[in-house]
């Protein structure tokens, strides 16, 4: 009785062991996972680690937590470069109870891919925040957040706006037009390396005398507003 | 006073008609949304319509003469101004940019709803006279 006791405890310790080394292998973490409508979660580095960025966040220290607040179930993305290596993880925290918002999101499969290419990267930590200030700060898009990572690859997607020069158009009877964009990049293990990327866009309008909107069916809008992503992209230094 | 009921539920119905046609043809409406209103209008309509006109033309075959107008055609003329001011107002609302096709066919619908507790008893008292004068 007492040796299978002692077995029995070997093997919790060992399966505590593995549960500890697989968290300090990330080093970051995002806790609690599931929360109700406004409540926090706490985004955190193990202290023996090297800084980590949250992509739209921070860049934590060792040992550093930050609380977000949640007011719907979202991914945080987690990058850690340790010299040449490069570790991505992304962890979804679920908002349980959240109400209908006025937020314009878009779901993944409506974003149409119109621009793609390669760039060379010499951080992906300066990679994301580059994109992130540019769409958040740059292009004036409200609420950019990232979707988890898929396939090795991130996406910085943008909630949409309204766009006056997207009005530019021989259709008179629209009043507006609105735009989002989704960023994709596909991850490396290591730095320096070649990342494809996709910039990706929804584009919507409205007619004058409707409350509906209605997807572009002109793929020049998508183009226009991802072209103009691209350039701005390309004079970023990563 | 028949004739005029008549001329006013029908020039109703067609300007309203006419609206949702003109703000197609503006582009400022797409075909559902055209479609719909066309819809909504003939359900709001029609059974007015196609009651009044029975009416008349069948009156108009059994007694020679008219009702003349009296407060029963009066308040039955009252109430069908209202009812259909309220629904071409809805539909110019929208020309004029202040509503949205989707926001005056739920007006349209919503005010129609609330006067036909009046239109309806109002119409049935008038065109069910036999007797003239009234």
């Amino acid at each position: 009785m007492r040796k299978s006791r002692c077995a029995l405890a070997s093997l919790s310790l060992a399966a505590l062991a593995l549960v500890l080394t697989a968290v300090l292998v990330s080093g970051a973490d995002v806790q609690p996972r599931t929360v109700s409508f406004g409540q926090s979660v706490n985004l955190c580095v193990a202290a023996d680690e090297t800084p980590i960025y949250f992509v739209g966040v921070a860049q934590l220290r060792p040992g550093e937590c930050r609380s977000v607040p949640l007011q719907r179930t979202t991914s945080f993305v987690a990058i850690k470069e340790a010299g040449a290596s490069v570790h991505v993880e992304s962890f979804t925290a679920t908002v349980e109870g959240a109400r209908g918002s006025e937020e314009c999101i878009f779901p993944s499969e409506k974003f149409r891919p119109v621009v793609n290419g390669v760039i060379t990267v010499h951080s992906f930590v300066k990679l994301w925040q580059g994109i992130h200030d540019l769409l958040q700060n740059g292009m004036h898009y409200n609420g950019v957040y990232q979707t988890p990572l898929k396939d090795n690859r991130v996406s910085i997607v943008t909630q949409c706006v309204e766009r006056d020069y997207l009005l530019a158009s021989d259709d008179r009877g629209i009043r507006a037009r609105r735009v989002a964009v989704a960023v994709e990049i596909q991850v490396a293990d290591h730095t320096p390396a070649t990342a494809a990327y996709a910039i990706k866009a929804v584009v919507q309008y409205r007619r004058r005398a409707e409350q509906q909107w209605r997807d572009e069916g002109n793929l020049d809008f998508y183009r226009d507003e991802a072209d103009r992503v691209r350039d701005r992209l390309a004079a970023l230094r990563f | 006073m028949r004739e005029v009921l008549v001329w006013v539920w029908w020039a109703s119905f067609l300007l309203c008609v006419v609206l949702l046609i003109v703000l197609y043809a503006l582009r400022w409406i797409e075909a559902d949304n055209l479609t719909l209103g066309i819809q909504r209008i003939g359900e709001l309509y029609l059974p007015y319509i196609g009651v009044i006109s029975a009416f008349y033309f069948a009156q108009g075959r059994v007694t020679e003469r008219a009702p003349a107008a009296g407060t029963a055609g009066a308040i039955a003329l009252a109430a069908s101004l209202l009812w259909n001011l309220g629904l071409v107002g809805s539909m110019a609302l929208v020309l004029l940019t202040v509503h949205s096709i989707e926001q005056s066919l739920v007006m349209m619908g919503t005010w129609a709803l609330a006067c036909s507790v009046f239109v309806a008893p109002a119409l049935g008292a008038w065109f069910g006279k036999r007797e003239p004068g009234g």
